[in-house]
């Protein structure tokens, strides 16, 4: 029983999954269901403290209720919450059967939260899986629409490939050490005095079924495909929810112990860092798409984020974390901003300044905060990112990220030159709603906080 | 005491950002919601005055920054120098504002004005209320701003524009000064708190530099020669612009500055010695520059920077309280006389003084409310002017410095004659072109009114600062009281007779006129500054130009296209073929790991 009241948040939610499930099949009344499920996250997050203590591991050890699951825990209910909102409004979400919905949206939830815990392979895989076949079939939810179902495809063929990668990776562990947690297995590695080729290879592979999720180069490709097919709350999600996730399994498996495996894999995370943000700057810049420029956006910050971790220091972690907290906002701001103003292509952004101002601020608000300009989160964000790099004396690293940031303000600022700039009016119609613009608000409350008076959310940010 | 006092910028914020946002639909009721949010700032002033009784220091609402492993707080202080300024800041400010409805009726940009004009009084009551030199220095550039966006107001005058960036220029360079004046205090002593300034220490002379280098800020603001020239050019703005922020409230905060960092200054006697000195030219230039002016708001302006620069001698001759009280007085009559030359423009549509007269018999209101105002500046007995300029005086005598004392009464000389030929040519005498004025309308001499009763009364107040050692005006002090009453009569009286009854022959306008062409051209200091500083400027921005245009943005052109072209080729791996996205997918895994076991 004390194991169970771990899940506690867990349960509530998939409870509230199950109904609304149910009631999206048994009632025809389908507008109350985002409120359900909405109430449910509420429910669990009002739940989350009392699960909180540094001590517990639960289920012998499968799950762990430190400070930093609490966090990531946290994280994902908050982004969640953002999301359903999101999807309140979302015009192509209104047409279609929600009840699905709203369960795959919370079950996803309830398979993040549970990989985010715990320590043990075995236990991460299984979580990793529920969140890799809850994403295909979000991203595929139009069932009749052909970019829908084709980006649900891709996604599915390069999940199956990292998942199939990952599981390979966890298979060797477990022939090598005859264990899957993770302590016993850095306690194991820092004993053995030469690394065997096996050793190395089972962890490029488990690394490259999490850095599939965080979509680092080369396990990006699919990405962009996905975010510009799927419904628009669910590219935001896929870039906040599964990309947190990766990090936090990164971080898990790379610092956890006395010996942490990030000493000897620091380079390769140096690597992949700089290659995934060059890569996804570059390649935004010509996009025409704004799901897709944000796609190769996310990209370009996961391996930004990647510094922090190539760094391996705490003050790199708690940089990651601060920055995926803020990442929340931003993106789910930018996304939020996308669905507001109903319009993917680029070219269609002209003129917005005049024929909806209030539109046009959140948009730039949020992508400026993508950019990494003062006085907005992302730079903040950003600053304390190459603060760690530099504190740790990774001077390359640190410049790289600099450049990339002048590369990125680019393709930002491209499209609010298209709005404030542009001369020629767009006459696609908005799409205005109160939900909406209580997200963007809230997103741009915490823009200008978060940038303004960081050091409260960085102290909140425990480490594991 | 209440912590209270973190809410008093607030109100005006808020108004800022209702008007800024919805100020189009408002129409006239920006007016109404940018007053109503300086009355909120008055009460609450008002408030913190009550608690103030119960004892003042400094409190903070929590950390902000942590620099260089200490912490620095988001930090009010309370104590009687900054509620007097709350109080003068909030009141003058309304009633500006109130002066301002009727001014400023039927702008284009109406709703904007206010906007402006809430933000500057939200960042100046933030400076006051700083703790630190940090967040002064926030609201120190936020009040240089708003004085920017006010100054250029009518954006569609090129001398408006003109102005406002040459305000901006000059005060940018005091800035500067204040920057790294504080920056030095930090590095050597490690605090950027106010209240630890009594007990810094640092090496010498670094200490009297950095003292030296934050005056700069002051003279910047407080238009302070050599840094003055800004000052009469801002006249160009709205005049009650000119009222709150160029003659009571802004330019003042370089006097609070010093006042604020007063015991860094009097440990090193060298900087204190350069506030006086500083303070002395300014005084003495800007009132001989003033008695030949014609154009009205620029004989204000001259009269400010000579009375800021009253303040200033005070201070650096070690009189804390005779600096401030002289502030509070002169922020009340130079408003009121600023808002009468604005009423007495509005009435007659000129500002040179050489074509108006004999406006009494028409504007009796702002007439007589002028002649409070003048009786005010030149220090009549019992006006407001008289106790503060007395004090300064008793200041200087007391702590030995004949030289400043007759600074100051020369520079009264001077006040009380440019005052006199000011109300003289405006005011009496028979009309010299041919005007028809009309009394303003009452949102203007309301204000008005209340601003003269303030000038004749507040005076008797006495300094805010008494606790800090002021002078017992004993029977041996009487007879400056008397002296610097009978200079300033004589003054008038000549004024008099010179304007009024032309008793001045022309053989001896004759022998003055090399004199009356050096102070026309204000001491040629902006022609000199033109051909010392700004052509060699201009020139070098040219040539800056000229190679940023073609070597650096050829630089970063060459780059944009380079990255536009490898963003071609890397988008062509992105087919769309999933077949080749597992392809780069399994190769770079495959690469990865040849990469490992190769190290």
């Amino acid at each position: 029983m004390v194991d169970l009241q771990y899940l506690y948040p867990e349960l509530v939610l998939f409870g509230f999954a199950l109904i609304s499930l149910i009631w999206g099949v048994l009632s025809s009344n389908k507008s109350l269901i985002a409120s359900l499920a909405f109430t449910g996250l509420i429910c669990a997050l009002l739940l989350l403290p009392s699960t909180f203590d540094a001590s517990t591991s639960a289920f012998s050890g499968l799950l762990v209720g430190d400070g930093f699951s609490a966090f990531f825990r946290a994280l994902i209910l908050l982004a969640t919450a953002l999301i359903i909102m999101l999807s309140m409004a979302d015009l192509d979400i209104l047409d279609e059967d929600k009840g699905e919905y709203y369960f795959f949206l919370l079950s996803l939830a309830v398979s993040l939260m549970l990989a985010v815990s715990s320590r043990n392979l075995l236990m991460i895989y299984v979580s990793v899986e529920a969140v890799s076949v809850l994403s295909y079939i979000l991203v595929a939810y139009f069932k009749r629409d052909v970019f829908s179902s084709e980006a649900g495809i891709k996604y599915f063929l390069f999940g199956a490939l990292s998942t199939g990668v990952m599981l390979y990776g966890i298979s060797l562990l477990y022939g090598i050490f005859g264990n899957l947690d993770l302590l016993s297995i850095s306690a194991a590695v820092a004993k053995a005095s030469v690394v065997s080729p096996v050793f190395l290879i089972a962890i490029v592979f488990v690394l490259g079924g999490m850095a599939f999720k965080c979509s680092l180069v080369p396990f990006h490709m699919a990405a962009p495909d996905a975010y510009q097919g799927a419904p628009t709350p669910v590219s935001a999600f896929l870039s906040v929810g599964p990309k947190a996730m990766g990090f936090a399994l990164l971080i898990r498996f790379l610092f956890t112990g006395d010996s942490p495996l990030i000493v000897q894999w620091s380079c390769l995370a140096q690597a992949l860092a700089m290659i995934t943000m060059t890569v996804g700057n570059m390649i935004a810049l010509k996009q025409t798409n704004v799901k897709r420029m944000l796609a190769y956006s996310s990209i370009a910050h996961a391996g930004f984020m990647l510094i922090a971790l190539a760094v391996g220091t705490s003050l790199g972690i708690k940089a990651i974390l601060f920055y995926l907290f803020v990442y929340v906002f931003m993106n789910i701001g930018a996304f939020g901003s996308v669905i507001y103003t109903n319009r993917e292509e680029i070219s269609q952004y002209a003129g917005l300044s005049r024929k909806n101002p209030y539109a046009a601020l959140m948009m730039t608000i949020s992508l400026l905060s993508l950019a990494g300009l003062p006085p907005l989160s992302g730079f903040m964000a950003k600053f304390v990112v190459i603060a760690a790099a530099v504190q740790s004396k990774f001077y390359a690293l640190a410049i790289v990220a600099v450049l990339n940031s002048v590369l990125a303000l680019f393709y930002y600022l491209k499209i609010i030159k298209m709005m404030y700039l542009s001369k020629e009016d767009d006459a696609s119609p908005l799409n205005i709603s109160s939900v909406l613009t209580l997200v963007l608000t809230l997103t741009l409350v915490a823009n200008l906080f978060l940038g303004i008076w960081p050091h409260g959310a960085i102290q909140w940010i425990t480490l594991p | 005491m209440m912590n209270i006092a973190h809410y008093v910028p607030l109100s005006p914020l808020l108004a800022f950002v209702i008007n800024i946002i919805f100020g189009r639909k408002l129409k006239s009721a920006s007016a109404a919601v940018a007053i109503a949010a300086s009355i909120g700032s008055l009460i609450l002033s008002v408030k913190v005055y009550q608690g103030l009784s119960f004892g003042y220091g400094s409190y903070h609402l929590g950390q902000w920054l942590t620099i260089n492993g200490k912490a620095l707080n988001f930090g009010i202080i309370v104590d009687p120098l900054t509620v007097m300024m709350l109080l003068i800041v909030s009141f003058i400010g309304t009633l500006i504002l109130i002066y301002s409805t009727g001014y400023m009726h039927g702008d284009i940009r109406y709703s904007r004005y206010f906007a402006y004009i809430s933000l500057f009084m939200s960042s100046m009551l933030g400076l006051v209320l700083s703790d630190n030199f940090v967040m002064l220095l926030i609201c120190w550039e936020g009040v240089g701003l708003c004085s920017y966006l006010l100054i250029s107001f009518w954006h569609e005058r090129p001398a408006a524009v003109a102005a406002g960036i040459k305000a901006f220029v000059t005060t940018r360079i005091g800035d500067t000064g204040l920057l790294i004046g504080m920056l030095i205090l930090f590095f050597t002593c490690g605090t950027f708190y106010f209240c630890d300034l009594a007990t810094v220490k640092g090496p010498e002379p670094l200490m009297t530099l950095a003292a030296i280098l934050i005056f700069t800020g002051a003279m910047g603001k407080s238009a302070q020669f050599p840094l003055h020239v800004w000052l009469p050019d801002a006249m160009e703005g709205p005049t009650a612009v000119s009222a709150l922020i160029h003659a009571a409230t802004m330019v003042a905060a370089g006097v609070y500055l010093v006042a604020r960092c007063f015991p860094l200054f009097v440990a090193h006697p060298i900087a204190l010695e350069t506030v006086a000195v500083i303070g002395a030219i300014s005084a003495l230039m800007a009132a001989s520059i003033a008695v030949v002016t014609n154009d009205i708001k620029r004989v204000m302006a001259y009269s400010t920077i000579s009375q800021l620069g009253l303040m200033m001698l005070a201070l650096g001759v070690g009189g804390l309280s005779a600096g401030t009280f002289h502030l509070m007085t002169h922020a009340f009559f130079k408003a009121l006389l600023f808002l009468c030359a604005g009423s007495v423009i509005h009435a007659v549509g000129t500002q040179d003084i050489q074509k108006m007269g004999g406006l009494f018999s028409t504007l009796k209101i702002t007439s007589s409310t002028f002649i409070v105002g003048t009786l005010a500046l030149a220090g009549i007995f019992p006006f407001a002017g008289f106790w503060s300029k007395d004090e300064i005086l008793i200041t200087a005598w007391n702590n030995h410095h004949p030289i400043f004392f007759g600074v100051v009464l020369l520079t009264s000389f001077l006040t009380a004659f440019y005052m006199g030929r000011l109300i003289f040519l405006v005011l009496f005498g028979k009309s010299r072109s041919d005007l028809h004025p009309h009394e303003s309308p009452a949102s203007m001499t309301v204000p008005l009114i209340v601003l003269s009763l303030f000038a004749c009364f507040v005076g008797f107040i006495g300094s805010p600062l008494k606790e800090a050692g002021r002078m017992e005006a004993g029977v041996e002090t009487y007879w400056i009281m008397l002296a610097s009453s009978v200079v300033s009569i004589s003054a008038i009286f000549l004024a008099y007779f010179v304007y009024l009854r032309g008793f001045l022959p022309v053989s001896i306008r004759s022998r003055f006129k090399g004199l009356h062409d050096l102070l026309s051209h204000k001491y040629y200091i902006d022609e000199f500054y033109d051909f010392i500083f700004v052509k060699p400027c201009a020139l070098l921005c040219r040539m800056a130009y000229s190679f940023d245009f073609h070597v650096i943005d050829g630089l970063v052109n060459l780059v944009a296209d380079l990255a536009q072209s490898v963003s071609g080729v890397l988008r062509k791996f992105q087919t769309g073929f999933a077949q080749n996205y597992l392809l780069v997918q399994a190769l770079g895994l495959v690469v990865i790991i040849i990469w490992l076991l190769k190290i």
